[in-house]
C-alpha cells in the first residue's frame, strides 16, 4: 500500500469522514549563470505528503517532508485535530468519485530524467559563449537550465488512486547589453518542455539578439495605434483571462464573465481550449490536483464563451461539469491554455501596420477582475508605414484586456510554448500608447 | 544535531573541498483562509531539510535533502562536491571569498506571544472577525482573510569555525476586498505582520486595517482616472518603500552592479537629491526582512547605499565582496535550505528629512498626492512602473477629489535626483515578499517625499 493510501486509511480510523492524500517526490538538477560565469551547480532530493481530513464539512489540511510510515500517522493526527477545531464549510459537498483517466501521452522522459550534471553544466557554458561571441556588448545576467523528475500518488476515501511520473525541463536566460555608459532594457529567452528538446544555441541567439535590439531607444509621443503582442506578452493576456473563466471566481463573483456563456466575448478568430491531455503538454497529467481526470475544454470558440473551467467543489455549487481543473480540493487552474493560431505571417503584421508598436515583453500586470492592463513595453519597437523603425522606452501600454480580445485583429501560424500557455503573436488595434513626453 | 552537522562539513573537506558550509532549517506553521464568507479550509505544515554548500576546485556546488539522517546527510555533502567539480569544468576564474569574522551565536527574535501557544480556534475567531467586519459594509461584495504564521530555526555551520543558531516567527494577517459594480469593480488590500508572535496581528490593528481595506474600495468605487502625464506627486511611506526597492535597490546589488545596471562605477556620484539618504538594515526587529545573521554566516550590518545624495556602497556577499574588495554586510540570502544564497536586501528604506506630510501637502501647488503600491515591475536602467492603491489631486496645498487605476513610472535616479522635500514619519511597511528567482522576506518603506514621475491613468 503507498504512503498516500496509508494516510487516507489512518485519517480514516481517526474517525474523519473523508480524507484525501497526495504524495510526491523528485529530484532535480540545477545549474545557474550569474554574470556569465556558471556560478552554482546543484542537486537536491525531496519529498512530501499532503494529507486533507474532512470531518462534518470541516476539512484541515496537514504537510509534512520525508514522509513514513511512522510520520504520516502522526500526520493523521494533526489534519484530524486542526479539522475538529475549525468551523464547518457549508458549501462543502464531498470528495470526487473515481472515473476512468485518459492516456496522455509524453509525461515522462527517460532521457531527460537521466540527463547528467556535467552535461547541463556544459549546455549552459556553451549558453554564455553563444551570447558573448554574438556580441560582446551583452552579458548574461543570470541563466537558470534545471531539469527534474517527479512521481506523484493521489489517493482519497471514495477510491481514487493514481500514480504518475514526470519530467520537466526548463531554461531561461536574462541578458542586458552595455554601450558605452548606457545600459538597454532586460531581455528574456526561455524554453520549456517535458523533453530534452531544447536547442540551445537558438535560444542563446535569440536572448543576445533581443538584448541588443533594445539598444539606442527613444521616447515616443502618446498615439492611438496597432499593436503587436509578442507570445511573451499574449500569454499574460490569456492567463488574465484564465482567472476570468476560472469557475472559483464566478462563484466568488468577482469575475467580469458571471453570467456571459453563450455571448460574444472576442473576436471570431479567437478560440481558446483548456487542454489537460495535450502531449508533452508542461500541465498535462492523468489526475488533476483532486484525482479527477484531465480533459479538453473549449472555453471560447469562434470568439463566443462555451464553458467555465471547474473542479468538483465549483462545478457542484454552479451546477456545471468538472473540468479536471483542481489545483487542489478547493482550488481551481487552468492546465494548458491553447490559443488556436491563425493565418499571419508576425512579418506581414508588421507590413500591415501604418503606425504602431511591437511590444516583446511588458513589464506590468493585467488584471482580471475589471481587465485593467498597466505596463511598460520593454523590448518595444515603433512600426511606421509597415516597416520597424527603432527601439523605444518609457511607454506605457493603456487598455483594457476585454476591450483588447474584441479588437484583435490578426493572429500568427506561429505559436510558441510559453510553460503552459501556447498563443500565437496578435494584433490589436486601437490601443493607447502613453508615451514620456508631457501631457 | 550541531555535532553532526560539524562531521558533515568535515566529511566535505576529507572529500576535497576548500570551503564549506550547512544550513538545516525548520520550519512549522498555519494558514487559514476565509472566502465568500466561509472558512474554506486550514492547513498544518511541517517543513525540514539541509542545504550544504561546498567550494571546491574553485566552484561552488550545491546539494539539499530532506532526510535529516547521518547517510543523507553524507550523501548531500558527497552530491555538492560532485557537483563544484562539474561546475570547475566550465570556470575560468575560481572563486574567492572575503574574510568575515568566525562566529558563534544564538539569535532569537522578539515574539512575545508564541503562534504555537495560540488556539487554532482563536486564529480562527480573529480571521472570522475581520471578515465580518468587512462584510458590514453595504460596499463590499467579496473578501479574503488569510491568516499565516510559521516559527522557524535556522542553524547554519561551515568550515572556518562558524556556528549560528536563529530562531523566530513570522505573523501575517491578509486582507483582500471587491466593491463597486460588477462591470466596473474596485479592490484593495493590506497585509499586516513580521517578524514577531500574534501580538503582531491581534487586536485593534486587526480590524484598523479592515477598516482602511473597506474605505479605500468604496472611494475607489466612486473614483474617476487621471489624464496621464509628468507631474509633480507626493509619495506615502509604502510607494516610496516600493521604488526605493524595486527601482533602485535592486540596481544596488553588486551581482546587478557587475552584469550592468545604472548605478555600474557610480561609487561617489550624485545619484540622488542631497535630500536622499538610503540604507539596507537588517533590522529592525519587527520588520520581515530581519536578518541578524545572512546564510553565509555573515554578522549583518547597515549598508548606507546613497547619503545625502552620494552613492556609497554596494550591497554584497563574500564572494562580489572579494572581488570588488569591499566588506560583505549580511546581505546573501536563501529562499530555504533548497537554495544557495543570492545578494538580496533585508529592511530598505530612505530615513527621514524634517518636513511633516501635511506641511508638503501644503506647499504643493500642483499635482497628486500617490497613496500604496499594488505591484509592478523594474529593470537594470532604473526604469520602473508601478500600479498605485488610491491617488488624490492637489490643488493649492489641499486634497482634492480621489482617482484610481493609477499607474507611475519612470527612472529611479532622476525620481530621487527629483525629490526637494522629505516627510520626518519614516515608516516601514510589513511584511514583504521579494521573487528575485528565489523568494525571501523583506520590506521597504521610507516617509512621505515630494518627487516628479510620470502618472498614467489606466482604462
Amino acid at each position: 500500500m503507498s504512503l498516500s493510501e496509508l494516510a487516507v486509511k489512518y485519517a480514516l480510523r481517526l474517525g474523519a469522514s473523508e480524507a484525501h492524500s497526495v504524495e510526491s517526490e523528485g529530484e532535480v538538477i540545477r545549474v545557474e549563470v550569474e554574470r556569465d560565469t556558471i556560478s552554482s551547480v546543484s542537486y537536491g532530493r525531496s519529498s512530501s505528503l499532503s494529507l486533507a481530513v474532512i470531518t462534518g464539512n470541516r476539512i484541515g489540511f496537514a504537510s509534512l517532508k520525508n514522509p513514513t510510515e511512522e510520520s504520516i500517522k502522526l500526520l493523521a493526527e494533526r489534519g484530524y485535530g486542526l479539522a475538529k477545531a475549525l468551523k464547518p464549510n457549508p458549501y462543502w459537498k464531498g470528495l470526487p468519485k473515481p472515473k476512468p483517466y485518459p492516456h496522455v501521452e509524453g509525461l515522462y522522459d527517460r532521457k531527460t530524467s537521466e540527463l547528467g550534471v556535467e552535461e547541463a553544466v556544459e549546455l549552459m557554458k556553451t549558453a554564455v559563449s553563444i551570447v558573448k561571441d554574438r556580441d560582446s556588448r551583452v552579458s548574461v545576467v543570470n541563466g537558470t537550465l534545471s531539469v527534474s523528475s517527479s512521481n506523484r500518488t493521489i489517493a482519497n476515501s471514495e477510491g481514487i488512486y493514481c500514480e504518475e511520473r514526470f519530467t520537466t525541463m526548463y531554461c531561461g536566460l536574462l541578458t542586458v547589453a552595455k554601450e558605452g555608459g548606457e545600459v538597454g532594457s532586460f531581455a528574456y529567452e526561455d524554453h520549456s518542455s517535458r523533453r530534452m528538446d531544447l536547442d540551445i544555441e537558438n535560444l542563446a541567439i535569440k536572448a543576445a539578439e533581443k538584448a541588443l535590439a533594445s539598444l539606442r531607444p527613444k521616447t515616443l509621443k502618446s498615439f492611438k495605434g496597432t499593436v503587436i503582442f509578442d507570445p511573451d506578452v499574449s500569454r499574460m493576456l490569456f492567463s488574465a483571462l484564465s482567472a476570468a473563466y476560472n469557475g472559483l471566481n464566478i462563484w466568488r463573483g468577482i469575475s467580469p464573465l458571471k453570467g456571459r456563456l453563450g455571448e460574444k466575448i472576442a473576436t471570431e478568430q479567437l478560440t481558446i481550449v483548456d487542454d489537460g491531455v495535450r502531449p508533452w503538454g508542461l500541465a498535462s497529467s492523468k489526475a488533476d490536483g483532486e484525482g479527477s481526470p484531465r480533459r479538453t475544454t473549449v472555453v471560447i470558440e469562434d470568439g463566443i464563451l462555451k464553458a467555465f473551467i471547474n473542479n468538483t467543489f465549483t462545478a457542484r455549487l454552479l451546477d456545471m461539469e468538472e473540468t479536471g481543473n483542481a489545483a487542489g480540493l478547493l482550488d481551481v487552474a487552468p492546465s494548458n491554455t491553447v490559443v488556436k493560431p491563425g493565418d499571419y505571417d508576425v512579418e506581414e503584421m508588421v507590413c500591415e501596420t501604418d503606425v504602431g508598436l511591437y511590444v516583446g515583453r511588458l513589464s506590468g500586470h493585467i488584471r482580471f477582475e475589471d481587465g485593467l492592463i498597466s505596463g511598460t513595453a520593454k523590448q518595444a519597437f515603433l512600426i511606421k508605414n509597415g516597416e520597424r523603425r527603432y527601439p523605444v522606452m518609457e511607454c506605457m501600454i493603456s487598455g483594457n484586456l476585454y476591450d483588447i480580445l474584441k479588437n484583435i485583429t490578426g493572429l500568427s501560424r506561429e505559436v510558441k510554448v510559453k510553460w503552459s500557455t501556447i498563443v500565437p503573436t496578435v494584433m490589436v488595434e486601437n490601443v493607447s500608447i502613453i508615451g514620456g513626453g508631457k501631457p | 544535531m550541531i555535532d553532526l552537522l560539524k562531521e558533515v562539513v568535515d566529511r566535505g573537506l576529507r572529500l576535497g573541498a576548500d570551503y564549506v558550509d550547512i544550513r538545516l532549517e525548520s520550519y512549522e506553521g498555519v494558514a487559514i483562509r476565509i472566502r465568500k464568507g466561509v472558512l474554506d479550509a486550514a492547513a498544518t505544515s511541517i517543513t525540514e531539510g539541509v542545504g550544504v554548500r561546498v567550494l571546491a576546485d574553485g566552484s561552488w556546488g550545491f546539494s539539499f535533502t530532506e532526510k535529516i539522517s547521518r547517510d543523507s546527510l553524507y550523501k548531500a555533502v558527497e552530491n555538492a562536491v560532485k557537483m563544484a567539480k562539474a561546475s570547475a569544468l566550465a570556470k575560468t576564474k575560481p572563486v574567492k571569498l572575503a574574510e568575515v569574522k568566525t562566529v558563534r551565536d544564538r539569535c532569537t527574535a522578539e515574539v512575545k506571544e508564541s503562534p504555537i501557544d495560540v488556539p487554532t480556534e482563536e486564529k480562527v475567531r480573529l480571521a472570522f472577525e475581520v471578515d465580518r467586519f468587512l462584510r458590514a459594509y453595504r460596499g463590499i461584495r467579496e473578501d479574503t482573510v488569510h491568516y499565516g504564521d510559521s516559527v522557524f530555526r535556522k542553524i547554519f555551520v561551515n568550515s572556518e569555525g562558524s556556528e549560528i543558531t536563529i530562531e523566530g516567527c513570522r505573523v501575517s494577517l491578509g486582507i483582500y476586498a471587491v466593491g463597486g459594480s460588477p462591470t466596473s469593480p474596485s479592490s484593495a488590500h493590506e497585509l499586516i505582520g513580521g517578524v514577531g508572535g500574534y501580538e503582531l496581528v491581534k487586536g485593534d490593528i486587526s480590524l484598523k486595517t479592515a477598516e482602511t481595506v473597506a474605505e479605500r474600495v468604496i472611494r475607489l468605487a466612486e473614483a474617476g482616472i487621471p489624464r496621464g502625464g509628468a507631474y509633480t506627486v507626493i509619495l506615502d511611506n509604502e510607494l516610496l518603500g516600493l521604488i526605493v526597492h524595486e527601482a533602485f535597490g535592486h540596481t544596488a546589488e553588486a551581482d546587478m552592479v557587475i552584469s550592468g545596471s545604472i548605478l555600474t562605477g557610480k561609487l561617489g556620484e550624485t545619484v540622488a537629491s542631497e535630500l536622499v539618504t538610503i540604507v539596507d538594515d537588517p533590522g529592525p526587529i519587527h520588520a520581515n526582512g530581519w536578518t541578524p545573521y545572512d546564510d553565509e554566516g555573515v554578522k549583518a550590518r547597515k549598508v548606507v547605499i546613497v547619503d545625502k545624495g552620494v552613492l556609497r556602497e554596494y550591497m554584497h556577499n563574500r564572494e562580489t565582496a572579494a572581488l570588488m574588495n569591499a566588506e560583505p554586510a549580511g546581505n546573501a540570502r536563501a529562499q530555504s535550505y533548497g537554495f544557495p544564497p543570492l545578494i538580496r536586501m533585508r529592511n530598505t528604506y530612505m530615513e527621514p528629512g524634517d518636513w511633516s506630510p501635511e506641511e508638503i501637502i501644503e506647499d504643493t501647488r500642483e499635482g497628486f498626492y500617490l497613496k500604496g503600491g499594488v505591484g509592478g515591475q523594474a529593470d537594470s536602467n532604473g526604469e520602473f512602473m508601478f500600479s498605485v492603491q488610491e491617488a488624490w489631486r492637489i490643488e493649492n496645498g489641499e486634497l482634492k477629489e480621489p482617482y484610481r487605476g493609477v499607474t507611475v513610472s519612470g527612472n529611479a535616479v532622476d525620481v530621487l535626483k527629483s525629490i526637494d522635500a522629505v516627510g520626518r514619519d519614516l515608516k516601514i511597511s510589513s511584511p514583504g515578499t521579494c521573487g528575485k528567482g528565489q523568494l525571501v522576506p523583506v520590506d521597504g518603506g521610507g516617509p512621505h517625499i515630494r518627487c516628479k514621475l510620470i502618472v498614467g491613468g489606466m482604462r
